[in-house]
Formats: C-alpha cells, sequence, structure tokens
C-alpha cells in the first residue's frame, strides 16, 4: 500500500491550489508540485514505502508535457515508480490510440468535483484502515 | 460558365494555398484558445462545486469569514481571467478579419496615462514607479484602445519587471508622443525580440510568470492601425524598455 498522499503536478497555480484545496477538504493529504520535471525529480529521490497513491497530472506544461511525464515513468522504472496510479488531466477528448497506457484514468477540463473526489477515493486509502493501525 | 465565374477569386485575391494557411491558423488559434479558457474554468468549477458540496453538508459554519473572502476572491480571479481572454479573442478575430473599428476623437493623453497609472497603483500597491508626464499632451483617434495599449505595456514591466522599479515616461518631440515604460527584470533575447509580437508567443514559461501571450499582438495592431509603432530595447536578465511611438495627426 502507497502512502496517503496524492501529488498534484500542474504548471497553473489557481488549478493546483483548488484541487488541493478539494481534497484537503475531504481529509485527503496532497503535495502540489508545478511541473514534470520538478515532480521526476521529486519522484526519484523517495523510497517505494513513501510512494504516493495517486499522481494528478496535467496534460499541457512547459518542458516536459503530461503525457511524456508518464511515459518516462513508466519505461524507465516500469518496476517501481512506473506502477504508480495516475491519472491525466486534459483539455481535450482523447483520440483512442492516443494514450494507449494501461492503468491511466482521464479527466477531462473542465472537470467535475465528484468524479475528481471519486477518482482520489479509489486509491486513497480510507480513513478506517489507516487509523486502524493505532 | 456561371458556376466558375462566381467562384473564381478576384485577381488580387487570396490563392488556395493562402487560403489554406488561414484556415489552418484559425483552427490552430480556437484549439488554444479553448485550451486556455479551459484552464481558469476548471479552477472556477471547481471552486463553486467545493462551496456547494460545503454548503450541502453544512460545514458552512465551520467556514471562517476569511476562507470565505477568500474562495469567493480567487473565484472572481478566475472569472476574471475568462473574461479577459474572452475580449482578447473578440479583438483577435476582430483584427484578423478588418473589422476593427476605432473611433477619431480628440483626448487628452497624458490624463489617458494618468489614469491607467493610477489603476496599476491600486492594483500593485507595492510595485515602484518613477513617473515623468508631459502635461497636456492631446491626441486624436481611439481612447479606451490607446488606454489598452498602455496598460497591457505597463501589465508586462510589472508582470516581467521581477518587482524592482519601473519607470515611465510620456514625453512629445514636436508632431511625435512617445510613452515609455522601463522595467530591470527578465529581459528578452535578440531572437524572441520579434516573435513576441505575434499571438500565442511566449518567451517565459507560465510556470514562472502566467499570460496567453496575446497583449503585444494586440497592442500592436491597436498603434499600427493609429499610425504608429512600438518599439522594444531590452538586454536579457537586465530588463527591457517598450516605447509607443505615436505621430500627432496620423489618426485611424
Ligand atoms: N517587459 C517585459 N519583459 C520581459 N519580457 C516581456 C515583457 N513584455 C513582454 N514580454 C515577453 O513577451 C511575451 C508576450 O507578451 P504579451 O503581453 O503579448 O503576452 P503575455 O504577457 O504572455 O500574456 P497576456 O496576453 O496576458 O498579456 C511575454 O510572454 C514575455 O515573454
Ligand atoms: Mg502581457
Amino acid at each position: 500500500m502507497n502512502k496517503p498522499i496524492c501529488i498534484i503536478d500542474d504548471d497553473d497555480e489557481d488549478v493546483r491550489s483548488v484541487m488541493c484545496y478539494a481534497l484537503e477538504f475531504e481529509d485527503i493529504k496532497t503535495l502540489p508540485l508545478e511541473n514534470g520535471i520538478v515532480a521526476l525529480e521529486y519522484l526519484s529521490k523517495l523510497s517505494p514505502k513513501d510512494y504516493p497513491c495517486l499522481i494528478v497530472v496535467d496534460y499541457t506544461m512547459p518542458g516536459m508535457s503530461g503525457i511524456d511525464f508518464i511515459k518516462t515513468l513508466r519505461n524507465e522504472f516500469p518496476e517501481s515508480l512506473g506502477k504508480i496510479p495516475i491519472a491525466l488531466v486534459t483539455a481535450r477528448i482523447p483520440d483512442k490510440n492516443e494514450y494507449d497506457l494501461e492503468n491511466l484514468k482521464i479527466l477531462i477540463k473542465p472537470i467535475d468535483l465528484s468524479d475528481f473526489l471519486n477518482l482520489a477515493r479509489e486509491y486513497y486509502p480510507s480513513p478506517l484502515n489507516t487509523h486502524s493501525s493505532f | 460558365m456561371n458556376f466558375i465565374k462566381q467562384s473564381a477569386l478576384p485577381k488580387e485575391g487570396l490563392s488556395i494555398e493562402s487560403l489554406m494557411e488561414l484556415l489552418f491558423y484559425r483552427e490552430e488559434f480556437l484549439t488554444i484558445a479553448s485550451h486556455e479558457l479551459k484552464t481558469p474554468l476548471t479552477a472556477l468549477k471547481l471552486h463553486a462545486q467545493v462551496f456547494k458540496r460545503n454548503s450541502i453538508k453544512n460545514t458552512v459554519t465551520h467556514y471562517e469569514k476569511k476562507q470565505v473572502d477568500a474562495l469567493v476572491e480567487q473565484m472572481e480571479s478566475q472569472a476574471n481571467r475568462m473574461g479577459k481572454l474572452v475580449d482578447a479573442m473578440i479583438d483577435i478575430s476582430r483584427i484578423r478579419s478588418n473589422q476593427m473599428h476605432y473611433l477619431k476623437e480628440p483626448f487628452n493623453l497624458s490624463e489617458t496615462v494618468n489614469s491607467v497609472l493610477k489603476h496599476q497603483f491600486i492594483e500593485h500597491p507595492l510595485q515602484q514607479f518613477s513617473v515623468k508626464l508631459k502635461e497636456n499632451i492631446t491626441f486624436i483617434g481611439d481612447k479606451k484602445r490607446i488606454e489598452q495599449v498602455f496598460s497591457n505595456v505597463l501589465d508586462n514591466a510589472v508582470k516581467y519587471g521581477k518587482k524592482l522599479p519601473i519607470e515611465v515616461k510620456l514625453t512629445q518631440r514636436k508632431e511625435t508622443i512617445f510613452f515609455s515604460v522601463t522595467d530591470l527584470g527578465y529581459g528578452i533575447s535578440e531572437k524572441d525580440k520579434k516573435r513576441i509580437f505575434n499571438y500565442f508567443q511566449r518567451a517565459i514559461p507560465a510556470s514562472e510568470v502566467s499570460g496567453i501571450g496575446l497583449g503585444l499582438f494586440i497592442a500592436q495592431e491597436i498603434v499600427q492601425a493609429h499610425g504608429g509603432e512600438i518599439l522594444v530595447k531590452s538586454d536579457i536578465a537586465k530588463g527591457s524598455t517598450f516605447k509607443v511611438v505615436l505621430k500627432k495627426g496620423n489618426a485611424p
């Protein structure tokens, strides 16, 4: 089980902060990061027990697009970082064969809060699980 | 044959190639513009939905006034961001289809600069400005549009000026008016100097300073329609001077 934290990786400050805000309200812990390169750097320093339970990543970001970020994670670290669940946020309904990637959730802008929360809950350990060990 | 005659383009008209190119640019423009719109729309929608959700759960009483204020303020700023983008898109589509109409009225340009500056002082209370204005310069043209040009150039100086002091000057030599804004911020490289006047062209990543890259394109169009030009002097990492040059009697 990965760590109960969601990474929100988006270059747009407004979107990034409201996503974190929405999740924190549901007692879901978040870590905002501002682009793919920063996120890769951060993730590569983690030990597997500290891997986040979900990464939400924006498609359009300067330097490295969301899709390149996902491909890098999955091609270069297939057995470790590549296994972390990811949701891709995009403004455009993607072509079927465009993201030929398994295990990829897609959120289309403008995102709906309930879709977003449901997705996060799917991967976020429920409070019961995390607290039962105490 | 009648049909051919009707569909044939005038001699000086556009070739199929340039029509295709125009179509391509329009497509590209719409794609980028809708992307750009969907980002603040996402933020606005999520904000509203978080608010609604908590209101239904009746946790609203737990909100502190400060939190509510901050939330509403952010929603307002996202709505403003979208409004600006839509305005810019309308301007651009007018420009592209030659539908931009300019008023031709005499006005006090010094006062216009003053009122634009006043706005900047309110918006950016911590920003330092040093201002040198020649009073009572009159000009004939579209006051609102010229105001838009000055605001755009000033907005940029604030945005890309790294919070360092900004120098604003309005001067007149014979029949030529100069409005210049100098900042000590990012600066612009030689290869970017021309490019930034095209639409959706930016030289600084949005993660550092956000923007859509329409301001200068529109400003340049307005100034050129008034028979003037915008000049740039800049050294990368040292700062930039944008100079709007207007000629009296060159109204649109
Ligand atoms: N004073 C300045 N110093 C440094 N770079 C500048 C300055 N003014 C403009 N630029 C560069 O030119 C680009 C285009 O400017 P423009 O005003 O057209 O768009 P923008 O500021 O990015 O967005 P907006 O459409 O919201 O104004 C900017 O993204 C920036 O890279
Ligand atoms: Mg600008």
